[in-house]
């Protein structure tokens, strides 16, 4: 039997939420003590202008709701720096 | 082996560090490469031991499974549950995602194949004509034409591409533009290199200032280029030039870059952890859409996560932080369990100082 032939597996893997990820938004963690210092962290990667420049022009106008989380995403960046970038533009 | 062992000679590479140390001349001096096979040979041959102190070797995002985004793979995940074949390098399997790596998806049953090369997809392809076979290309300039070439060959109908095919000179923009990284001179990557050709770096050398060298992957080759680095230092000039001579011409390999004109347009694209280089990526033109597994395929856009907490690869990446002063390195990252992917393949910062520096 050739693989051709073969019916396609289904795959056994169900969609699991890993215990690695914090689902957090901005809204959500501004209170918080540590909140100011992880702005400043994240505001202290040297890329954080330019990737802060890019979703100001091509992300945020077309998605003003758009979370901490789907930012990250978009832009394959860390949380914590997509939460500064959102941070900056409310405090614009 | 003639040739490979020349170019490991102890006393030309005593020679040209004399030299090094009479061109360095006390400064502090920061040298960047870009690739993960010079920082390999780097790292098993000791070169930064050789060198003065004075002399900071840093390695930057030369490493393409360590900077394909997170969503990518995500992405590749997906369609694998979908039943559908996926391809791709060795490396690619074990690459961290959100939740999964193509490695755990295929222990859970779904079929994903490693293949040395966009060919072999095309031939599984063939073989397997009732089933969608998505290859996910992963690379540079260097892999990109291999890619390019089975999309032009008109393979089967079902048979498509998830490319993320990354452009380095864009991503040597973002280091020099980096406020307070300083680089003094750049070690160009011998692969890509051999590809765009050494005059593709003179713009960027003179837009800049700084000295670039094209180099091969042997010790002696590193240790040149960072000579004739200095050299261009020493006499205030900021070229573009060659020391992989036996390889790399100054135009490149013309057919590679025609093909890559023909199969693929440059946009804007995301590297792990960076965030999203301007002209930095290679998507499947709109003549050759039948074989874009993005365009093929509905997959929902997902939030994928690029770091994961702790993980500090996106500075590695970036030549900012030492893998060492990770505190995940070697004790929850590990080349048998990679956390984060500059620990997966042999091109990782992180994985090849593991293999050289731990017991």
């Amino acid at each position: 039997m050739t693989d051709s032939k073969k019916t396609p597996r289904k795959s056994r893997a169900t969609k699991k939420e890993s215990s690695k990820l914090i689902d957090i938004n901005v809204a959500d963690f501004k209170g918080h003590p540590l909140y100011s210092l992880l702005i400043e962290t994240a505001k202290s990667n040297p890329l954080f202008a330019g990737n802060a420049g890019y979703a100001q022009n091509y992300i945020l106008p077309d998605n003003p709701n758009i979370t901490a989380r789907e930012l990250a995403s978009r832009l394959s960046i860390t949380l914590g720096e997509a939460l500064a970038i959102l941070d900056a533009r409310e405090n614009d | 082996m003639k040739q490979s062992t020349g170019f490991r000679d102890a006393r030309y590479a005593q020679a040209i560090v004399n030299e090094i140390s009479s061109l360095v001349d006390g400064r502090n001096i920061r040298i960047v490469h870009v690739c993960g096979t010079h920082e390999d040979t780097i790292s098993q041959h000791g070169v930064r031991s050789l060198l003065p102190d004075s002399i900071k070797l840093v390695a930057g995002p030369g490493c393409p499974v360590c900077v394909c985004a997170a969503k990518d793979v995500d992405m590749a995940i997906e369609l694998s549950r979908k039943g559908h074949i996926i391809t791709t390098f060795g490396d690619m399997v074990r690459v961290p995602a959100t939740n999964s790596t193509l490695a755990k998806e295929r222990s859970n049953g779904a079929d994903v194949r490693v293949v040395y090369g966009a060919s072999d997809a095309v031939s599984i392809a063939r073989d397997n004509p009732d089933r969608e076979v998505v290859f996910v290309g992963v690379g540079f300039e260097t892999t990109a034409p291999t890619i390019a070439l089975e999309l032009l060959g008109k393979p089967p109908s079902n048979f498509s591409i998830l490319t993320s095919l990354k452009v380095i000179p864009p991503a040597m923009e973002i280091l020099v533009n980096i406020e307070g990284f300083g680089v003094d001179g750049f070690i160009t990557p011998g692969h890509v290199s051999t590809i765009i050709g050494s005059s593709a770096f003179q713009p960027f050398a003179e837009k800049h200032r700084v000295p670039c060298v094209a180099a091969g992957f042997e010790p002696l080759d590193v240790l040149e280029s960072i000579r004739m680095i200095l050299k261009q230092i020493q006499e205030g000039r900021a070229d573009s030039e060659n020391e992989y001579t036996r390889v790399v011409k100054p135009e490149g390999n013309l057919a590679a870059q025609r093909v890559l004109a023909q199969a693929f347009r440059i946009d804007d694209a995301p590297w792990r952890g960076l965030g999203i280089i301007k002209k930095s990526g290679y998507y499947i033109k709109k003549e050759l859409a039948e074989h874009d597994a993005r365009l093929r395929f509905e997959i929902p856009e997902t939030e994928s996560v690029d770091i994961l907490p702790g993980c500090r690869c996106h500075e590695v990446i970036l030549g900012m932080t030492d893998p060492l002063e990770c505190s995940l390195f070697g004790t929850r990252c590990t080349p048998e369990d990679p956390y984060g992917p500059c620990m997966v393949g042999h091109e990782g910062t992180c994985r090849i100082r593991h293999e050289y520096t731990m017991d």
